[in-house]
């Protein structure tokens, strides 16, 4: 009896086990937790002391997102790709994070070509500008010694034409160079880092009723005691809180 | 005669036609209401039918004990159908007359005689039940539903049509939070009624004033009033929702709600607008408990969540499909799709999200992993955990899946493994990138060797441009550019005699001897060798004067004797030469030795 009374514990026990697996209290098992909180701090300490390599950036970002603060994670994605607009694990996991968010509004739909010109100009980092300004410098050099060598009573029309495509080359990769660089260095972006930030159209009434979720990414125009005035992607102006906000140069 | 005949039957016609038609003339009254309370409208319709034409006289609103009387109408309807090809006309007047009950009970609408034409037709009484008032539920008001027919308080005009005159009207608008507590990040849900005792006729809402520590969402928004009874404070009101809205709180503490304002247009004698703003209302915001497990991403609710894989037996190659469904109330739009991880047996994708939501707070969240096995047999598959705070327990919850176990058999798929990891890692987000140091970053144009490079290849310009330009002097003026080129160099063996003269050697002669003769046969074309006389000659024929022709003369013939006679002084003589020599060279170097 004593026996059967025994198993008859144990059966309940093991029961009362298996129902826990669906839905139970939970006892704190943070190990992962902690690696990422561990990583995160060594990071930390890393961007404290100057380090601003875009993988650095990246790893914050990862870091962030997987503790659960999307918001900050696009911003430090932001950050890498403001440094480094070709970095490819920075470029999918906004992609993914931004498809995750429950928000829509971030995700752009353009035109086929202008996506397809947008793409490339991310492809073109620093480093690639850079090369190809020094490459079209070299061409446009030679195709001006081939012209000042020229032979004077001959056609000049080959030697022009090359120089004139190459300067227009050097021309334009130039600009593209100097507009991400002023960009990088003064980019204005923000993005929110609370779970909803309140949008107001008018700075003077703050009525509103209007949000934007967090990870969401504005232009900063201006701001006001402790407002920011901001352009969404729609192109709207509107009034957010500066604590709702963090901006691409504050970190 | 065919005339004749019809004649008297189109007559009798005529005239029996209105008899016909009086003749079918009915009268019935009715009520929209056998029970009513005692704050419900009554209405009372009297409706007077007839095919044909009719014209019944007005009848006066019926004086009944126990009703007010508030208003009456009327309308006329005519209809006309053509069947078999005869016209048939039919017309129906309703006269409506709306009474409040002043008493409880059993109330009685007498029967009423109405007069069509000559005839007076009489209606039947109609008795209704009247009851008194029932209490509302109280504090917590319900979302604003339309009331069934079948409810005693159900009053199909009460929206449009008045309530009974009250000596003071009252309205105001009320802030009702759904819950009085929330914990930080819980979405709270308020609503904004509007409780009158007037009649309201409109009402717009002009400002919503913000205060610190929420983010806000609108749940609920009606397109119009839509009043329903309830009792407030031992009063009966009427009330309508205007807004609900939901509060994400980011602090804890006391949290404000937003305040609405706006204007209302009343119905009294005349219609006035009034303002209003809703009466302050707060909710406490309480900080999350301790002991939040692994992975708790910040959910807080009630949730339910339910589980499905599409197949537990693939072929090396394909892939299932994972299904998670998290329905419920919370704070969807804060929390994101928790990641199941990929091990040695199985790549598991980022999650695809579809929510169908209200307001990111009510609905349904569905998260579809893709799973892709790399090895064939049985492969226990990880577990999906989801952890939240239970708003209702104020406890963390985990929902563990279900154990599953993949029967994978060997592949013969046309679809490559490869092509499959390459669609998954489309859907996974990277990893940290490992790295043992952080050098230090500077874009490459912000470097010295790039502005050195690009300095080199400028610099080669202005160096290939001298060139350039001497060669083309060169291929445009041969004869120019040769003279110019012998002056240099006639320039660069003066200079060296000049030298030889400072040391006063005797080189001196011989050096400038060459050059001059040099020059000389190179500027005209002379041959080498020539008697000083000969070249006196030649010279003139180009063109010298004939100073400067002496004064050649005179420097070779000097210069002869100091070569193949030198005397003692010869020091004396080349610093007396030396001028001559200059004075020689400046002449034909400045006008190619033309006067």
């Amino acid at each position: 009896m004593k026996r059967l009374l025994l198993i008859s514990l144990i059966a309940l026990c093991l029961m009362d086990l298996s129902a826990q697996s669906d839905l139970s209290s939970s006892i704190r098992d943070g190990t992962q937790l902690n690696e990422d909180q561990k990583a995160l701090s060594e990071l930390e300490k890393l961007k404290a002391e100057g380090h601003n390599h875009p993988d650095l950036y990246f790893n914050l970002g990862v870091c962030h997102n997987k503790l659960g603060r999307p918001g900050l994670a696009t911003l430090y994605y932001l950050k890498t790709l403001s440094l480094d607009s070709a970095h490819p694990e920075a470029r999918h996991n906004l992609k993914l994070l931004q498809d995750l968010s429950p928000s829509k509004a971030n995700q752009e739909n353009n035109p086929f070509l202008v996506q397809l010109l947008y793409d490339i100009l991310a492809w073109l980092n620093h480093a690639r500008l850079a090369i190809l300004v020094l490459v079209f410098l070299g061409l446009t050099v030679l195709c001006a010694h081939w012209l000042l060598h020229y032979s004077p009573d001959a056609e000049k029309g080959p030697p022009i034409l090359l120089l004139s495509i190459c300067t227009l080359l050097l021309v334009m990769a130039s600009t593209v160079l100097i507009v991400k660089q002023q960009r990088s260095s003064r980019d204005n972006r923000a993005v929110v880092t609370v779970p909803l930030a309140t949008i107001y159209k008018d700075e003077g009434t703050l009525s509103s009723s209007e949000n934007l979720p967090e990870t969401s990414i504005v232009r900063i125009v201006s701001q006001r005691r402790d407002l920011y005035q901001a352009r969404l992607q729609d192109g709207s102006l509107v009034w957010i809180k500066r604590a709702d906000l963090t901006r691409l140069q504050d970190i | 005669m065919v005339k004749q005949f019809w004649l008297p039957f189109f007559i009798l016609l005529t005239i029996l036609g209105p008899l016909d038609a009086q003749s079918k003339v009915s009268v019935s009254n009715s009520v929209n209401k056998q029970v009513l309370f005692q704050s419900d409208l009554l209405l009372y319709n009297l409706r007077v039918s007839a095919s044909g034409s009719v014209q019944p006289e007005e009848p006066p609103a019926p004086n009944v004990s126990g009703l007010r009387f508030h208003t009456q109408t009327s309308s006329r309807e005519s209809r006309a159908n053509i069947v078999n090809g005869r016209l048939e006309t039919s017309t129906s007047v309703t006269y409506s007359y709306y009474y409040y009950p002043t008493r409880s009970g059993k109330i009685t609408i007498p029967a009423q005689s109405v007069r069509v034409g000559r005839s007076v037709y009489r209606t039947n009484p109609i008795t209704v039940e009247v009851k008194p008032d029932i209490s509302s539920p109280p504090s917590r008001p319900s979302p604003s539903r339309p009331q069934r027919p079948s409810s005693p308080s159900y009053d199909p005009f009460g929206s449009f049509l008045p309530p009974p005159p009250e000596a003071e009207g009252e309205s105001y608008i009320l802030c009702l939070p759904e819950t009085q507590s929330v914990y930080r990040s819980e979405p709270a849900i308020v609503s904004y009624y509007l409780y009158t005792t007037e009649d309201v006729r409109s009402l717009n809402l002009t400002e919503e004033r913000d205060f610190d520590g929420y983010g806000k969402a609108v749940f609920e928004q009606p397109g119009s009033l839509d009043f329903e009874r309830v009792e407030y404070k031992g009063r009966s009101f009427r009330r309508s929702l205007l807004k609900r809205l939901v509060l994400y709180p980011h602090s804890t503490g006391t949290l404000k709600a937003p305040e609405m304002a706006g204007s209302i247009r009343l119905m009294t004698f005349m219609y006035q607008n009034r303002n209003l703003s809703s009466r302050p209302a707060s909710i406490t915001v309480r900080e999350l408990p301790s002991g939040a497990p692994a992975g708790f991403g910040g959910a807080i609710g009630s949730f339910a969540i339910t589980e499905n894989y599409s197949s537990q037996s693939v072929r090396l190659g394909e892939a299932i499909v994972y299904t998670v469904q998290i329905s419920g109330q919370g704070n969807f739009n804060q929390f994101t799709a928790p990641s199941m991880s990929s091990d040695a047996r199985v790549q598991i994708s980022s999650p695809q999200v579809r929510d169908q939501l209200n307001a990111g707070t009510k609905g349904t969240r569905i998260l579809q992993y893709t799973i892709i096995p790399k090895v064939k047999g049985e492969i226990r598959l990880p577990l999906f955990k989801f952890s939240w705070l239970d708003s209702s327990s104020g406890k963390y919850l985990i929902f563990s899946g279900r154990e599953a176990v993949l029967s994978v058999k060997p592949g013969t798929s046309t679809v490559t493994t490869p092509e499959l990891d390459k669609m998954l890692d489309k859907l996974s987000m990277f990893s940290r990138i490992e790295r043992e140091v952080y050098p230090p970053f500077r874009p490459w144009h912000l470097r010295w060797w790039f502005w050195l490079l690009a300095g080199l290849m400028l610099l080669s310009l202005p160096v290939s441009a001298v060139r350039a330009k001497r060669k083309q002097a060169r291929f445009r003026d041969p004869v120019g550019w040769k003279n110019r080129e012998a002056a240099a160099r006639l320039r660069d063996s003066f200079n060296q005699a000049k030298s030889l003269a400072a040391s006063s050697s005797k080189d001196f002669y011989q050096v400038a001897g060459n050059c001059l003769s040099a020059y000389l046969a190179e500027r005209y074309d002379l041959t080498a060798h020539l008697g000083t006389g000969e070249l006196a000659t030649e010279l003139a024929s180009k063109g010298l004067s004939d100073d400067l022709i002496s004064q050649i003369q005179q420097f070779l013939t000097d210069m002869q004797a100091a070569l193949f006679a030198p005397s003692a002084n010869s020091d004396n003589a080349i610093a007396t030469d030396l001028p001559k020599l200059e004075k020689i060279v400046r002449a034909l170097t400045e006008a190619g030795g033309k006067a």
